[in-house]
């Protein structure tokens, strides 16, 4: 996979292998749905007291879902958008529009948490240091909150050229 | 030494360059080998060790296995030439979740040939073809049969879960994962309508 700015300046993975297009596609999870365990951290309760709780169940965190899933909707779309070229092994691309970089980040985010809280990943085997087991399902997560998190330090490092820049 | 055909079933690391392999055996069941310096540069089994490769192999019985030691030491792989599995998630995922079952239902040294030949049969549908629901249905019904705890009243995987507790969650992924490639929009219509 190569990471590179597009003709139009936006973020583009291209030469994406068939292995790792399925892993992107696995972006339009929802973690909610998919990660029953896992999601509860994604908006973690303000306390513990009864009525504070309420309040926030009421008012705050439906705001906060609605937030999350018009950024997953954003990234859907990319993704259903992405590119598949000819041949015996058909390579993809993906090109991020850089209004959708923050939802992106949003996303990936948000999945990469509710993987790992799933699965009680360590910080070893989050850092990289230990290669993941793919024969089972908690390796195969594994592989998908490393790329990700690898995506996401791709559209990070734009984001910081566009800040440099603007400086 | 022992011989047997043998499915990869499971890889993980034992040591800094040793490996942990377990098979799934036509004539053994599941064996759990070691395989020393297998990551090392040079190493003999360089290459042989690919996850769902399906080979002869040979290996020295743990000198505790009359105790209960089930950690053999591998010693020799031959792969067979068939291909490798179409290199996709969905294959990987399924050929995963086929092989989490087979490891779940087996005991080390207990030979069980017709599960060896329903994962053999399935590995094969995947290197030609694209996993399905149906595909998967009828691995579990199989599987359930061949444990013997297949009830034609409810789904096989219910039977499966009943006896194994919890089946692995890679089933659900796979199971979403088939049904979004039947219907690569189906998740969006389930959310709000993009903006910008």
């Amino acid at each position: 996979m190569i990471f590179e700015l597009s003709k139009n300046g936006d973020p583009l993975f291209s030469r994406i292998h068939p292995l790792l297009a399925g892993l992107v596609h696995a972006g339009m999870e929802d973690p909610w749905e998919h990660y029953p365990e896992g999601s509860t951290r994604l908006l973690p309760p303000p306390g513990k007291e009864e009525e504070l709780l309420e309040d926030w169940r009421d008012h705050v965190q439906p705001g906060l879902r609605r937030h999350f899933d018009s950024e997953r909707a954003i990234v859907v779309a990319d993704i259903a958008g992405m590119k598949q070229g000819k041949g015996r092994s058909p390579l993809w691309s993906l090109e991020i529009p850089n209004k959708h970089r923050e939802a992106w980040l949003t996303t990936l985010n948000a999945l990469r948490l509710a993987l790992a809280c799933e699965h009680c990943f360590t910080e070893e085997e989050l850092s990289h240091k230990s290669s993941p087991d793919l024969s089972t399902g908690r390796g195969l997560a594994l592989m998908q909150v490393n790329f990700y998190a690898f995506m996401q330090e791709c559209l990070i490092q734009t984001l910081e050229q566009d800040r440099n820049i603007g400086e | 030494m022992e011989e047997a055909r043998a499915i990869l079933l499971r890889r993980y690391r034992f040591s800094e360059n040793s490996l942990v392999v377990v098979w799934l055996t036509d004539s053994h069941g599941k064996v759990k080998t070691s395989v020393r310096s297998a990551t090392k540069q040079g190493s003999p089994f360089a290459g042989r060790l690919e996850l769902f490769t399906e080979a002869e192999i040979a290996f020295r019985p743990s000198r505790g296995a009359k105790g209960g030691g089930d950690l053999h030491t591998l010693s020799e792989v031959v792969v067979t030439g068939d291909p490798a599995l179409p290199s996709t998630y969905l294959t990987l995922l399924s050929a995963s979740y086929f092989a989490e079952l087979c490891d779940l239902f087996t005991e080390t040294m207990h030979p069980m040939p017709e599960l060896f030949a329903l994962l053999r049969r399935a590995l094969v549908f995947l290197r030609e073809k694209q996993p399905s629901g149906r595909a998967v249905e009828h691995f579990e019904r199989e599987l359930a049969r061949l444990l013997g705890v297949q009830d034609p009243a409810i789904p096989s995987h219910r039977s499966l879960a009943a006896v194994a507790h919890k089946l692995p969650e890679t089933r659900s992924r796979l199971l979403d994962q088939i049904e979004r490639t039947k219907n690569p929009i189906l998740s969006e219509d389930r959310i709000a309508e993009p903006r910008g």
